[in-house]
């Protein structure tokens, strides 16, 4: 009788050790899984040449720079913008579309006006885009295409372009435009970097429920 | 009774969504004159103040104004101040309107340039214009910030979001994001408080370089 109370007691500290030890092990390792979680999202796959790039709607600050760097390091010849659609209610007559705002930064950049094409049909999300870049693509046999986003975006892209694209997706590649103040590294220690991040990951599980 | 459960979820699942962006929210009205502050410059925010204006209970407007962005720098968003354009268009004059500026682009940026406005104007009030699921935060932002008695003279009045409201967000994905974003920002903004670097955005030839860098 006392050999098994003694028993139960010793299995009640080890149970007790173990559900104080694994929250503690897991707030000192945070740096390491948390970087880990923001790398998962990361499938970038640059290739060294593509005939043409399309810079996703949004992150004006961000993607048509990176579009713009790779067009004059003479990796590609074309950058294809989507025709961005807004809800009416927020657009004021005096706005500037996003699609717009992109292809002034390219020009400001360098780009030359003839090697940007705007993709009609408006798209006001990923999946439209994706479907637009699936009509060009049936439309130019044999192109290669290589999608400008923001680096934490590109699995969630990606997954929605190759539904989107069947057979076309082998030749679509995917380049990661990088943050200011905030990388996989270090995304948890500041606001912006918290609410990007966490926001993707809950789209990207919200996109594989649906699927 | 589980059955039961389901069956109450069911029939009040309105109610218990509505319920759950309550808490997002803190009901404010402007029903005083006092110098009116956009946290936003988008239609919404634009219009609500236009109808502050109209009813004489915005003597001035004064807008948050952060660091230019790298596609501003290039003037990507055409010549002007985008705010005083759209807000004379509404047939505000230019002369009631002034800026705040912000030294960085962080989040409690706004609280900090308020603070100093309302040691600046010591009789005065404020009205900040804010989202609708943002004004708790807002709110707990500028509580944090102010100097304890400077609270009370700054009231936040949410303008509601044309496309949802805390009756109707489930309905479409923007709703349904900005109850996230704004759950997620709220309880990140408590634990942490204000955060961030305080550094501006790297101007287009920088970004230039940490990409090369980046090769």
């Amino acid at each position: 009788m006392k050999r098994e109370g003694r028993r139960s007691r010793w299995r009640r500290w080890i149970c007790l050790a173990f559900l104080l030890t694994w929250p503690l092990l897991l707030f000192c390792s945070r740096p390491a899984w948390l970087t880990w979680a923001a790398q998962l999202l990361d499938v970038s796959n640059a290739p060294a040449h593509v005939d043409c790039l399309m810079v996703l709607g949004g992150g004006s600050n961000t993607r048509p720079f990176v579009a713009a760097d790779w067009f004059l390091r003479g990796k590609t010849t074309t950058i294809l913008v989507p025709t961005v659609q807004s809800p009416p209610e927020l657009v004021d007559e005096a706005d500037v579309p996003d699609h717009e705002v992109i292809r002034r930064v390219l020009l400001a950049q360098g780009v030359p006006v003839g090697s940007i094409t705007l993709l009609p049909c408006e798209c006001s999300s990923t999946r439209d885009e994706a479907a637009v870049l699936a009509t060009y693509m049936s439309e130019h046999a044999g192109v290669s295409v290589a999608i400008v986003t923001n680096t934490l975006y590109t699995r969630r892209t990606k997954s929605i372009f190759c539904r989107q694209l069947g057979d076309d997706a082998k030749r679509v590649f995917y380049i990661g435009a990088p943050t200011d103040h905030f990388d996989e590294a270090s995304w948890w220690k500041c606001e912006e970097g918290f609410m990007c991040y966490a926001t993707e990951l809950v789209k990207l599980a919200r996109h594989w429920l649906s699927l | 009774m589980a059955a039961l459960v389901l069956l109450l979820v069911v029939c009040f699942k309105s109610q218990i969504l509505t319920t759950l962006a309550a808490p997002l929210i803190v009901e404010g009205s402007a029903s005083f004159s006092a110098p009116v502050v956009l946290l936003h410059q988008s239609k919404p925010f634009f219009d609500e103040t236009a109808a502050l204006y109209r009813a004489a209970i915005a003597p001035q407007i004064l807008v948050i104004q952060k660091p230019l962005s790298r596609s501003e720098l290039l003037g990507a968003y055409g010549p002007g101040d985008r705010s005083t354009v759209r807000l004379s268009l509404r047939g505000i004059p230019e002369e009631l309107l002034a800026n705040i500026w912000c030294k960085d682009r962080r989040a409690w940026a706004f609280a900090t340039a308020l603070r100093t406005w309302l040691i600046e104007h010591p009789r005065s009030r404020l009205i900040l214009l804010c989202e609708r699921f943002e004004s708790r935060r807002a709110r707990l932002i500028l509580d944090r910030v102010l100097d304890a008695e400077d609270r009370d003279r700054a009231f936040v009045v949410p303008v509601r979001d044309p496309l949802f409201d805390e009756t109707s967000w489930w309905k479409r994905k923007e709703g349904q994001l900005a109850l996230f974003n704004n759950y997620t920002a709220l309880i990140y903004s408590y634990f942490n408080g204000d955060s961030g670097s305080t550094e501006s955005d790297l101007n287009p030839a920088e970004y230039r370089t940490l990409l090369r860098a980046d090769k």
